[in-house]
C-alpha cells in the first residue's frame, strides 16, 4: 500500500490472513482502491477467527538534530467480541500497510497433514469418536483414542493435547495459560484416549504423540534368564565343563551370574518362549523356559475390609497387623485398612533374593502406602568365579515358611481383661451393703453389732480383706 | 438345743451362704461350751454321716458355726470341732452398717485411672480373595553370546 493505495501485494495479504476488507460494510476491496476517509471493516473466513489488526502509517516528526523525518505508526482496528470482523474509520493520513493477528478458532482445531504424519511416524493411529482421523478433521467435544501399530507403546505422558486458557498473572491481569492435556493410557499402554471438552474456555492449539519400542529388555540383552528345575541344573552342571584342544578344562560356569529359587508359582505371562541355554557362545543344548523381564510382580491379590461400627470406634486404639506369605507381620496404620481395600504385591527380581512387599490402599487411590523388603528367595550355592572365591550361599536360611499362604490383616484393641474382673473393684463408693453383690472390700465401717471385742476386730479385719456377698 | 447341720459350698468370706442338705438334731449342750470355738461330742447312728456336712446352726444362740474337723473318739462318738463364722452370725449388722467400700463398676459410674493389668486382644481377622499358590521356582541368569 502506498499514501492509502491497496495494491495486489496487500490483497494477497488479506488472503492469506484469510480475511476480506471491505469498505462501508458492503464493498469488496480490490487493489487500487484508497483507504483514505473510509470506513474498513475486515470480516475473516470461516474456522478462524480475528484477534488484531493494526494499520500503518507515517507521520513526520523531528528527530534530535531538528531534521524532518517520517516515522511509522499503528492504530488499532475495533475487534467484535465475537472476533469475526474488525472496524476502523481512517483519516486522512499516509497509510502504508496492515499487521494481522488472525488463527483458528480453538473449536475448530483442525487435523493437518503434519499431524497425520507424525502419528505415522510413531506408529499410532488416531480415532475422533472411533473414526479414523483424516486430514481436516476438527476435535472439540469429542472422544479421541490413539492406538499403537505394531511393537511399540506409549509411555506416560508422551502424549496430550496443548491448549490454553484464560488465567491470571502474578499482577492479577487476564492472559491466556498454556496447559496440556494429556492421554489416559490403558494397562498395556497400546491404547490411550481422551476425552475434548468446550466446557470451560480452554483452547485447543496442537496435539503431540509419541511412543517407544516395545522391546523385551532381558532376552535382547546379553543376560538371559531362564526358568529351570533340578534336572536341568543337573544337565546345566554336565555341560558346563569343555576340554580345550591343549587338555585344559574350560569352565563355562563362570558365563552363570546366579541361581536363585523362589517358593511362589510365577503367573505364566512372565514367561516367553523355550530355546537352548547358552553360556557365553556355547550352546548347551539344554532347552528351558525364557523370563520375558527380570523383574516380575506377583499379585497377591486384596483384602477388603469394613468397619463393624462405622464410626471412630472402629479406629480408636486399634493395631493393624498385616500377615503375609514369607513375612514377618508388618503394621500398617489403621487409616489405609479400615474401610478400604488393601492391594498386596510382591516383586520380585531375578537377579536376587529380596522382594519388595508393596502395600497398596484404595483410600489413596491405590498408591503404595508402605512398601517392606524380606528375603525370601534363596541363592542356589552353585557357582564360584574368579572373584568370587566363596560359593554364593547367602540368605540360605533367610527364607522361612510362616504358614500364611492367604494375607489377612489381623486387627487387636488393647484390651483391659480386667475391666469386668470379679475381683476388679476400682471404684470407691459409701453407703450400706444390703443392696450391692459379689467381691466387695470394705475400707471403713461404723459396725453396730452385740458381739465380743476380738470378734469385732476380726469382723473389721475380715471385711478389709474382701467379703463376697451373695 | 436345736442343732442344724448343712452342707456349705461358699467361701469363708461369702456373706449368705448357701446351705444344703439341712439335718435338724435336738442335743443338749455341755457346761464348757466355748461359745467361739465349740467342741460337740456327737453320738452317731447309721443314718447319719459326720463327715458330710461342714456347716452348722444354734438356732438359740443365733450363731452360725464351721465344723473344722470331725474326729472320731471311738466307734459310736465323734467329735466336731467348730469356729464360729462371724460374716453369716453377724451378716444384718454388717449389711446395714455404714461403711465406705471398693465395690466393682457398674453402669452409671465414671472412672477415671488405670486398671490392674492389659493385653492386646484380637478382634477381627480379615482374610484376603486370593491364596498363593506355593512352588519351588528356579531362575539361572546367564550371561550370553547367542549367534544371531
Amino acid at each position: 500500500m502506498n499514501n492509502g493505495i491497496l495494491e495486489n501485494s496487500d490483497i494477497t495479504q488479506f488472503s492469506n490472513n484469510n480475511v476480506v476488507l471491505k469498505f462501508d460494510g458492503f464493498f469488496v476491496a480490490v487493489a487500487g482502491d484508497n483507504v483514505k476517509n473510509q470506513s474498513m471493516s475486515f470480516e475473516v473466513s470461516t474456522g478462524f477467527k480475528i484477534n488484531s489488526i493494526q494499520i500503518q502509517y507515517l507521520e513526520t516528526e523531528f528527530d534530535d538534530f531538528g531534521n524532518m523525518v517520517d516515522v511509522t505508526k499503528t492504530a488499532d482496528f475495533i475487534v467484535s467480541n465475537d472476533n469475526l470482523t474488525a472496524t476502523y474509520s481512517s483519516g486522512n493520513r499516509r497509510f502504508n500497510g496492515f499487521v494481522f493477528d488472525v488463527s483458528i478458532l480453538a473449536s475448530e482445531v483442525k487435523i493437518t497433514q503434519g499431524d497425520l504424519d507424525n502419528l505415522t511416524a510413531k506408529n499410532l493411529i488416531l480415532s475422533i469418536d472411533s473414526v479414523e482421523a483424516v486430514l481436516g478433521d476438527t476435535y472439540s467435544n469429542n472422544n479421541l483414542s490413539l492406538a499403537v501399530v505394531g511393537d511399540f507403546v506409549m509411555f506416560d505422558n508422551s502424549s496430550f493435547l496443548n491448549y490454553q486458557i484464560e488465567g491470571f498473572d502474578d499482577f492479577g491481569n487476564v492472559v491466556m495459560l498454556q496447559e496440556v492435556q494429556n492421554f489416559t493410557y490403558a494397562a498395556d499402554y497400546k491404547t490411550a484416549s481422551l476425552i475434548t471438552s468446550t466446557s470451560d474456555t480452554r483452547e485447543y492449539l496442537s496435539i503431540v504423540v509419541d511412543t517407544v519400542a516395545d522391546d523385551v529388555p532381558v532376552i535382547v540383552g546379553g543376560n538371559s534368564i531362564y526358568r529351570i528345575n533340578k534336572t536341568i541344573l543337573k544337565n546345566i552342571n554336565n555341560n558346563r565343563f569343555f576340554d580345550t584342544v591343549t587338555g585344559d578344562q574350560l569352565d563355562y560356569g563362570v558365563y552363570i551370574l546366579n541361581i536363585t529359587s523362589f517358593p511362589f508359582k510365577l503367573p505364566v505371562d512372565v514367561y516367553g518362549e523355550g530355546r537352548n541355554i547358552y553360556l557365553a557362545d556355547k550352546n548347551t543344548g539344554i532347552d528351558a523356559v525364557t523370563l520375558l523381564d527380570d523383574e516380575y510382580v506377583l499379585d497377591m491379590g486384596t483384602i477388603t475390609v469394613e468397619g463393624d461400627n462405622q464410626n471412630l470406634l472402629d479406629y480408636v486404639g486399634v493395631d493393624c497387623l498385616i500377615h503375609l506369605p514369607y513375612s514377618e507381620p508388618v503394621s500398617i496404620p489403621i487409616f489405609y485398612a479400615m474401610d478400604a481395600v488393601v492391594q498386596i504385591d510382591y516383586v520380585f527380581s531375578a537377579y536376587n533374593t529380596d522382594v519388595t512387599i508393596n502395600l497398596r490402599s484404595s483410600k489413596i487411590g491405590f498408591n503404595v502406602f508402605k512398601s517392606v523388603t524380606v528375603t525370601i528367595g534363596v541363592e542356589v550355592p552353585y557357582i564360584t568365579t574368579a572373584t568370587m572365591l566363596e560359593v554364593k550361599n547367602t540368605d540360605v536360611l533367610l527364607g522361612f515358611d510362616n504358614g500364611v499362604t492367604t494375607p489377612f490383616i489381623e486387627f487387636l484393641i488393647q484390651d483391659k481383661i480386667l475391666d469386668d474382673g470379679f475381683f476388679t473393684i476400682p471404684i470407691i463408693d459409701e453407703g450400706i451393703l444390703l443392696n450391692e453383690v459379689g467381691y466387695i472390700r470394705v475400707d471403713n465401717i461404723q459396725l453396730e453389732v452385740e458381739c465380743f471385742k476380738n470378734e469385732k476386730d476380726e469382723l473389721v479385719n475380715l471385711l478389709s480383706s474382701g467379703v463376697i456377698i451373695k | 438345743m436345736i442343732l442344724k447341720m448343712y452342707k456349705v459350698d461358699d467361701a469363708v468370706n461369702v456373706i449368705n451362704k448357701v446351705k444344703n442338705n439341712e439335718l435338724v438334731l435336738n442335743i443338749n449342750l455341755r457346761q464348757n461350751f466355748d461359745i467361739i470355738k465349740p467342741v460337740l461330742l456327737l453320738s452317731k447312728n447309721d443314718t447319719i454321716n459326720f463327715n458330710d456336712y461342714n456347716y452348722l446352726h444354734l438356732p438359740e444362740l443365733k450363731r452360725f458355726y464351721f465344723i473344722d474337723e470331725v474326729t472320731g473318739v471311738n466307734n459310736k462318738l465323734f467329735s466336731l470341732m467348730c469356729s464360729c463364722d462371724l460374716l453369716e452370725t453377724y451378716k444384718d449388722e454388717i449389711l446395714n452398717s455404714n461403711t465406705r467400700y471398693f465395690r466393682k463398676i457398674r453402669q452409671g459410674d465414671y472412672f477415671e485411672g488405670d486398671l490392674d493389668m492389659s493385653t492386646r486382644k484380637t478382634v477381627k481377622k480379615v482374610f484376603g480373595n486370593k491364596e498363593v499358590e506355593l512352588e519351588t521356582t528356579i531362575l539361572i541368569t546367564t550371561i550370553e553370546d547367542r549367534p544371531e
